[in-house]
């Protein structure tokens, strides 16, 4: 095969010969992935450490959860067995890092291989159930074997690998150990991602998309479905497990916690933030992740909180992540286009919530994370951003009014308040109860607006919109 | 071992499957009618806690106010679920699983994080209701009289919603959306209020076991997650949407637990999950389920 054939249904973002797609981004990363432990701090290093780490992770989910269609909640487990058997061969056994890197990933395959005959048997939720079922028992294991695992105190100091052939490298001599890990972890990481995409675009990764597509079909021209997912679930565990022994040897430990199911729904956020229809989604989503994370928790301690918000706005407003927002974005359809900056026509009320004010004011919660931690060029992404939201938010609202048979222009007699007020607050100091009554004020047509009912059948400014009409079903 | 120690150590499951029960049952009944496994029941159980012990807090300690407390602890939950079950939940049902599943997830971070905004990360409890506070002897093992009336309400709700559900018109209704909610929709009954209406209940039940836990476990954030794994495996067990399913498997589950302590301490966690895991694998939908 001289060049990858790509089906109808798979998007490809800038696919054709648009200047995206000629520009060779994933060795761009991967040089500046090299680069960070000389042109950033050692936090930065860490950052990027346990960004490469989970991209892996999550790549290593995706292979299940995008490419064979099967939801796995106990990812983790896999992860952990990797963590626990690397861990324990370079602690208690004193085993170089070069026998228990492989050992862990065939630890971890050999499990997955067992564990995975038995999750592939169930259809759907069962075998979600069971992959969680699974990972608890490497949870229990791992929080009460006290002799092997630690127990509730887990394995800590776990130590770096001999890196002294690296120090004799030039240019790498100076380099702190942790940091040579870094560089070490990353070729690692490059190389394993290399590996994955190779087997998701290879004819073996061609079947697992048809069998999530449709097993029943996939059944019938003679795939053995079964022993093609336990392949995929296979290969999933041993590199979920790779990324689990380098990130016991990068956090210097070893603990029961990194097994709990929790951390299955968080890789899981991840690769679904990023966009699990694309190979390179779930990076993204880590990248999200790791440094949000950082970023609120300068803030707040409510983190959890966070992401719950971002997720309940991904699943009901980007349900394709970042990388497929993005790519909708870039290649608007006309629809959008027509939506954001068309005046003619009508926007339902369900419209209004669900594809206005949901999606707007995620991305503005986004923008504004952004604009605020970086500076100069923060200021400039926010005025433009705040043009293009008021020149928008004018548009749906007009089409809104339109729905219920109003004129466009009490548009002003929406603003008109908020306006005054802004004005009226810039004159005085005002206290805590008139400020709320006044805030009150100015959002309260916003909402009224949003909660005109929609003329039934057509009226003067088109046709009652389709979705209003069939979504009440 | 002695015969008073044995039959307290299955008293003692026996408690530990009672209240698992009515925590249990609802996140069954939940994933019958509607085939998601709602992760954030747990959540619901914890808010219940918290409500019982601001209600306590306002009216006065002791006296009727434990129940007046249970009882609009579970009101609370049950509006929650209410608003969030027509707000949220509506539009996810036509969605793959995986959506539903992560939603309920993102629940039980939102709350996890408001129940710390509003009540701290400080350990509260309630004091048993006076009538309720003594102990008596039975077969030589002491028991709290409180233990002995939740063991009386675990099976009072099961043997009520199975009557429920297999002897009343609305029972009828709900069992149809169970099997084919489509046929059913189109016979012109409103499916969408019966969804409402067991979720509603499902969280009233959920917020009822939580204002209940409170006499004898304290309020700590982190007792969603812990107790949602727990009520999983018991619905697992017992078969999903089998209200007798949830009740056998969480005697179950508090009886391998009990007795697991005795034969293989510190690994009794392992062996219920290791149980699941084996149900799981011979019989997907459980010892009393349907396949689905």
């Amino acid at each position: 095969m001289t060049e990858t054939v790509i089906p109808e249904n798979v998007r490809v973002i800038g696919s054709g010969h648009s200047l995206a797609s000629r520009i060779p981004w994933t060795l761009i990363v991967l040089i500046f992935a090299c680069t960070v432990p000389w042109i950033g701090s050692r936090y930065n290093t860490f950052l990027a450490e346990q960004i490469a780490i989970d991209a892996l992770f999550a790549v290593s989910l995706n292979l299940l959860l995008g490419t064979t269609g099967l939801v796995s909640f106990g990812h983790v487990a896999y992860f952990g067995v990797g963590a626990y058997v690397c861990g324990i061969l370079m602690k208690t056994y004193e085993l170089p890092f070069a026998v228990a890197f492989p050992a862990a990933g065939l630890g971890t395959a050999l499990f997955a291989l067992v564990s995975g005959f038995f999750c592939v048997r169930l259809i759907k939720l069962y075998f979600a159930m069971l992959t969680l079922a699974f990972s608890q028992i490497v949870w229990a294991i791992a929080y009460k074997w006290n002799d092997v695992t630690g127990g509730d105190q887990g394995l800590p100091e776990i130590p770096f690998p001999n890196l002294d052939w690296m120090s004799s490298i030039p240019g790498l001599g100076s380099l702190r150990i942790n940091d040579q890990f870094y560089l070490l972890s990353i070729f690692l990481i490059a190389v394993s991602l290399a590996v994955l995409h190779r087997i998701v675009r290879s004819p073996f990764g061609r079947v697992l998309t048809t069998i999530r597509d449709n097993p029943e079909r996939a059944a019938f021209i003679g795939v053995n479905v079964r022993a093609y997912q336990l392949a995929a679930f296979v290969v999933a565990g041993t590199f979920a497990g790779f990324a689990g022994a380098l990130y016991g040897i990068f956090s210097r430990g070893v603990f029961a916690d990194y097994v709990f199911w929790s951390k299955s729904a968080e890789v899981m956020i991840m690769t679904i933030l990023g966009g699990m229809d694309y190979f390179w989604g779930p990076p993204v989503g880590a990248l999200a992740i790791v440094w949000l994370n950082q970023e609120v928790t300068d803030y707040t301690e409510y983190w959890p909180f966070v992401l719950g918000v971002i997720l309940v706005g991904l699943l009901f407003a980007f349900p394709g992540g970042i990388v497929g927002a993005l790519g909708d974005a870039l290649t608007m359809p006309p629809r959008y286009r027509a939506f954001l900056f068309a005046f003619q026509g009508r926007v339902s009320r369900r419209q209004y919530w669900r594809k206005w004010w949901v999606p707007s004011g995620v991305v503005t919660l986004v923008v504004s994370v952004v604009a605020a931690s970086t500076g100069w060029f923060g200021l400039g992404l926010a005025l433009a951003y705040s043009v293009l939201l008021l020149w928008a938010g004018t548009v749906v609202l007009v089409k809104r009014l339109h729905d219920s048979s109003q004129s466009g222009w009490l548009v002003l007699a929406v603003y008109a308040p908020a306006l005054l007020i802004q004005y009226a607050l810039g004159q005085h100091n005002v206290g805590f109860v008139l400020w709320l009554t006044l805030l009150v004020m100015q959002i309260a047509p916003f909402i009224v607006v949003g909660c005109l009912p929609s003329t039934s059948g057509d009226n003067r400014f088109g046709p009652a919109s389709l979705s209003s009409a069939t979504m009440t079903a | 071992m002695a015969p008073s120690f044995l039959f307290g150590q299955f008293m003692g499951g026996l408690t530990t499957a009672m209240f698992l029960f009515l925590i249990a049952s609802g996140l069954s009944l939940v994933f019958g009618i509607m085939r998601v496994i709602n992760f954030a029941h747990g959540s619901f159980y914890m808010i219940g806690a918290y409500l019982a012990w601001q209600i306590v807090h306002w009216v006065h300690p002791g006296g009727v106010g434990f129940w007046v407390a249970a009882i609009g602890a579970a009101s609370g939950v049950a509006l929650m679920g209410a608003v969030i079950e027509r707000l949220f939940f509506r539009s996810l049902y036509g969605r793959e699983e995986l959506y539903q599943l992560l939603f309920t997830y993102a629940l039980v971070l939102i709350l996890g994080d408001a129940a710390k905004f509003l009540w701290g990360t400080q350990q509260l409890s309630v004091s048993t209701p006076a009538v309720l506070a003594g102990s008596v002897q039975i077969f030589g093992s002491t028991q709290p009289l409180y233990n002995l009336f939740i063991m009386a309400i675990g099976p009072a709700i099961a043997f009520g919603g199975w009557l429920v559900l297999n002897r009343s018109g609305v029972g009828r209704m709900v069992r149809a959306a169970q099997m084919d909610r489509e046929m059913l929709d189109s016979l012109g009954a409103n499916v969408g209020t019966i969804y409402t209406g067991m979720f509603v209940f499902s969280s009233f039940l959920a917020g009822l076991s939580g204002a209940l836990v409170t006499p004898i476990q304290s309020i700590v954030p982190g007792m969603d997650v812990l107790i949602i794994v727990q009520a999983f495996i018991v619905v697992v067990i017992g078969g999903m949407g089998s209200f007798w399913g949830t009740f056998w498997g969480s005697v179950i589950y508090g009886e391998v637990l009990s007795f697991g302590i005795l034969i293989f301490p510190g690994f009794s966690l392992f062996s219920v999950f290791a149980l699941m895991a084996v149900i799981l694998i011979v019989r997907p939908w459980g010892l009393f389920g349907r396949p689905l």
